[in-house]
């Protein structure tokens, strides 16, 4: 009985010392493969704790994005959120606009004003031009008003002079008084044959480019006029040019373009008329068989005689 | 020496290089670009002859298929008539006659150079074979482009116009 008991506990020992041993070869032989497991669970659980971080992360997006949806799908809404952001970045442009885009602007627009220069040009000359004949004529209105304002204040004996001149005359004292201010006077006569248009005569101011080039053309657009409206009748009178006029006088066999700066209405007209019929009848032959120097020049020196002075007020 | 001024008309169809003729005389250029002339063209351009200065007023006028439709008031008053034609277009030779007649009886007395301009179109041979042709007597034969004869149109009629005045 003791031996059996005593068989048995040895074989319980052997067990036992055979399990520790099998388990210390297992721990000997394993050590590296537990390593990698352990790593392996410590890996599993960080990667269950992103998992979890990840799952919160989106969740939470998916209910701004919800949130910014509904926003946009109600105006009110989204106006309040996004009109701020807004107002400010356009405050920071506005503020910074110069520094920000004013070299670029400023290139773009330089290039697009030289690119459409004509286009532009073609716009904007008409709506100057009028702005400006307005500007003219709103300034001479005043021009006027003081002029008879002054007038209207003066009761010396040059002021009744004037205005029984003025009342035998018809012209009024304003225009009298402007007269005054800009003085008329001739600055260039040319005396030209009708049919041919050469000049005959010369008086200048200042001295000319072409004037027998200018008495031709004058006469080439005499000829275009009365052939283009088909009357043989009339005459082209005058020819209006910047602040000078023209004034063309027909006689027997020659014309006249006489050049006049200044106020030059019809009172001057009728002047110069009779003074330039005087002296066409003395100095200008009826029958000219041909235009030479001692012509040309004897017609041009009395025309200096007679127009360097003239007074035409 | 004396000098006298005297209106020049040059005249003749469209397209028959008057203003060429013109370009080469006044300011000795030639360019093959056609632009036709609206209306008038004006220049001057003096020609020294032996015994006289003419101071040529030279209208260039917008050339027209037949003279009769030039507007009459530009012939008036001139002293001479260069009537051009072209050399290479014998399409247009049957208006020359009816055209001279024209305007020899509209300015009678003011003599009138006929001018065959072009010549540089044309071969010697096809020249005189063309020369054979053409209905009046021509004064000169012409190229604008290349200068021949040029001046001597201008220079024979100032010299006419000193003979006949």
């Amino acid at each position: 009985m003791s031996y059996q008991k005593n068989t048995a506990n040895s074989a319980l020992q052997g067990d036992v010392v055979d399990k520790y041993l099998l388990d210390k070869l297992q721990s000997i032989l394993l050590q590296d493969e537990r390593k990698q497991l352990q790593d392996l669970v410590s890996h599993l659980h960080n990667l269950r704790l992103d998992v979890e971080h990840l799952s919160r992360d989106l969740t939470e997006m998916k209910g701004g994005v919800l949130t910014a949806v509904e926003s946009i799908n109600n105006p009110s809404q989204f106006d309040t959120k996004v009109s701020p952001l807004i107002n400010m970045r356009v405050q920071q442009l506005k503020k910074n606009f110069r520094q920000e885009f004013g070299h670029e602007v400023k290139e773009t627009v330089k290039e697009e004003l030289e690119a459409s220069r004509d286009e532009f040009i073609e716009v904007l000359y008409p709506i100057i031009g009028k702005l400006v004949q307005r500007y003219v004529r709103y300034q001479f209105d005043i021009f006027l008003e003081n002029v008879q304002k002054g007038i209207g204040n003066t009761f010396s004996w040059k002021w009744w002079k004037q205005a029984i001149t003025t009342f035998i005359t018809g012209e009024s004292m304003a225009a009298k008084s402007i007269k005054a201010a800009m003085p008329t006077q001739i600055e260039e006569v040319f005396v030209i044959q009708t049919n041919s248009g050469l000049l005959l005569g010369y008086y200048s101011r200042s001295n000319t480019t072409d004037p027998d080039l200018i008495a031709a053309m004058l006469t080439a657009i005499q000829n275009f006029v009365s052939d283009a409206f088909k009357k043989d009748s009339g005459n082209l009178q005058t020819i209006d040019h910047e602040n000078q006029r023209i004034f063309l006088h027909n006689f027997y066999k020659h014309y006249t373009a006489t050049v006049v700066s200044g106020i030059a209405d019809t009172a001057v007209n009728e002047k110069l008329y009779l003074a330039l019929s005087d002296f066409s009848s003395i100095n200008v032959p009826t029958a000219i068989t041909e235009i030479d120097d001692s012509l040309f020049n004897g017609v041009s020196r009395h025309l200096r005689e007679t127009f360097e002075d003239f007074d035409l007020s | 020496m004396k000098s006298i001024t005297k209106k020049i008309i040059l005249t003749g169809s469209f397209s028959v290089g008057k203003t060429s003729l013109i370009s080469r005389f006044v300011y000795q250029s030639f360019s093959a670009e056609y632009k036709t002339t609206l209306g008038v063209k004006i220049d001057r351009k003096t020609v020294e002859l032996d015994n006289c200065i003419v101071n040529m007023m030279i209208w260039d006028i917008g050339g027209e298929q037949k003279q009769a439709r030039v507007p009459e008031t530009y012939f008036l008053g001139s002293g001479g008539v260069i009537y051009v034609f072209d050399i290479s277009r014998p399409s247009g030779f049957s208006q020359i006659t009816e055209d001279i007649a024209y305007l020899t009886a509209k300015l009678k007395d003011v003599p009138v150079v006929v001018v065959g301009n072009k010549i540089d179109l044309l071969d010697v041979v096809t020249l005189e074979e063309v020369k054979q042709i053409i209905p009046v007597s021509v004064d000169f034969y012409t190229s604008a482009k290349e200068g021949t004869n040029v001046e001597n149109v201008f220079t024979h009629l100032a010299q006419k116009m000193v003979n006949e005045s």
